[in-house]
């Protein structure tokens, strides 16, 4: 199946968002380096680029909310240095541990998550290969190798709305952009790429399942 | 290439002060490839290039190499500032510098100016430096001294970045490593010594524009009228409350509308939109 897609994941774990929103194609190399275990070349990805970008057409990623869980704060701590802690706390940990003061409170690395029932990524390409790709990580965004944002893959759909150009676009095409790609960033356009003005819609997109 | 504008430059330029003062260290020629400790971009991108200076906390301490704009907050200045505190018995004093200034905020606006928002007892020991002198401190808090150039068209051509602090704290290399400028009021990078956060300030304007039009300004500053807002925010969606709520509130679909995306900062309405109005 070709043609544009919306891939839909269920999230288990609250998604650490970083100051670039990720994105389908930044994902899907990575899955692609972990598949042939070459994390140096720019591998080709099952979907289609577009000219204006010069990039694919892989949108960023959106928090899908249903009526009865809407997308929540889910902050949490973590060690911060597991090898510093003294060896009482590692062969008798505490039960319970005061994360806003106290003796622990400052080896205690803090996050604010995201936590809604699915994420949904819009593409242009080879939905079912993208999908299949995306099975290969384990999670999105910061701490994604420490349980971070993990999901599975729910389905993939056909998608008319072009949920795809839901991403950074270069600043001087800003005309060819979805009125929701208004605020400008340096970032960059492709994977790997040169930082350059860009414009994109907010690092938080939300939606609504029924 | 362009010069794009950056949150260090900008802090750069806006400082320039201080590093013009005699007692400003000497510093020394380094590689252009290697790397400032702090804000890790190579001296070959920083903005006096190839100048480093060499800094370390204490004797027993690691020698650092820092740019020029990174060490800047750790230059005291009697000129720009003025004394901070009296050392010791003798008649030795400390300059205040802008690394050690906390609950102090401040906002380096497009024309390059820092602004600074400090508490009382700061702005009477600064008051004849000068940034005092040139109308630069205000006795506020950080938020309101964001929202006060807001109101007075500071703030007007933000999409060429200005870069906000708050507040300024007593980290100063923490602050300097994640510097990040702000381009947009919808996508605020707000910079502190506890590092960076995000915070949607477009959406606090059109609350702010909706609690006036509706007469409701004491009501949106108070954490009891969000409540539903609240607790969907943190995951407890009560759809019962938030129609009870709907019921009680004019034009309830409108202001949800206006809600910031973010749960976080759906969390924090209250206390932003006091901000807003100076309460």
């Amino acid at each position: 199946m070709t043609g544009p897609f919306k891939i839909l994941l269920a999230l288990h774990t609250p998604v650490v968002l970083q100051a670039v929103p990720p994105r389908l194609d930044g994902l899907l190399h990575e899955a692609c380096c972990r598949l042939h275990g070459d994390w140096a070349c720019n591998h080709d990805l099952p979907l289609d680029r577009d000219p204006v970008l010069a990039g694919y057409r892989a949108s960023q990623i959106t928090f899908v909310s249903t009526p009865e869980y809407p997308l929540a704060a889910s902050d949490f701590a973590l060690v911060a240095q597991p090898e510093a802690l003294d060896r009482h706390l590692v062969t008798e940990p505490p039960k319970k541990i005061k994360e806003n003061g106290g003796p622990y409170s400052g080896r205690l690395s803090r996050y604010e998550g995201l936590i809604c029932p699915y994420l949904a990524f819009y593409g242009d390409g080879d939905g079912e290969a993208c999908a299949d790709l995306l099975e290969l990580l384990d999670g999105v965004g910061r701490l994604h190798m420490m349980g971070g944002g993990s999901f599975t893959v729910v389905g993939v759909e056909p998608d008319d709305s072009a949920g795809w150009r839901l991403r950074s676009w270069p600043k001087k095409w800003a005309c060819d952009a979805p009125a929701k790609a208004n605020i400008p960033a340096i970032e960059s356009l492709t994977v790997g790429g040169e930082d350059e003005p860009i414009v994109r819609p907010r690092r938080i997109m939300r939606e609504v399942m029924r | 290439m362009t010069v794009t504008m950056s949150a260090y430059r900008r802090f750069h330029t806006a400082t320039q002060r201080i590093r013009d003062e005699n007692t400003w260290p000497s510093t020394v020629e380094v590689s252009r490839s290697s790397v400032c400790s702090c804000c890790t971009r190579p001296f070959d991108a920083v903005e006096d290039p190839g100048e480093a200076v060499m800094y370390r906390y204490s004797a027993g301490q690691a020698r650092m190499s820092l740019c020029t704009t990174c060490f800047t907050p750790k230059h005291g200045s009697y000129l720009a500032l003025g004394v901070e505190r009296r050392a010791g018995t003798s008649d030795k004093t400390v300059a205040g510098k802008l690394g050690m200034l906390p609950a102090c905020g401040a906002v380096i606006t497009t024309d390059n100016q820092l602004h600074l928002s400090m508490p009382a007892g700061f702005v009477s020991k600064f008051k004849d430096g000068s940034f005092a002198r040139d109308g630069l401190i205000s006795e506020s808090k950080p938020d309101p001294l964001f929202w006060d150039l807001y109101r007075t068209g500071g703030l007007d051509d933000i999409d060429q970045g200005i870069v906000v602090i708050a507040p300024l704290g007593r980290k100063s290399l923490n602050l300097m490593a994640n510097l990040r400028l702000t381009s947009s009021l919808a996508e605020c990078w707000i910079n502190s010594d506890q590092g960076v956060r995000v915070s949607d300030r477009e959406s606090i304007c059109a609350i702010a524009d909706w609690a006036t039009k509706h007469d409701r300004i004491a009501e949106v500053c108070s954490p009891r009228f969000w409540s539903p807002i609240r607790a969907a925010a943190q995951g407890q969606h009560d759809q019962n409350r938030l129609a009870a709520w709907g019921e009680h509130t004019p034009d309830p679909a409108d202001l949800i509308s206006r809600l910031p995306d973010d749960p976080h900062d759906r969390l924090a309405l209250h206390l932003a939109l006091k901000s807003y109005f100076g309460r």
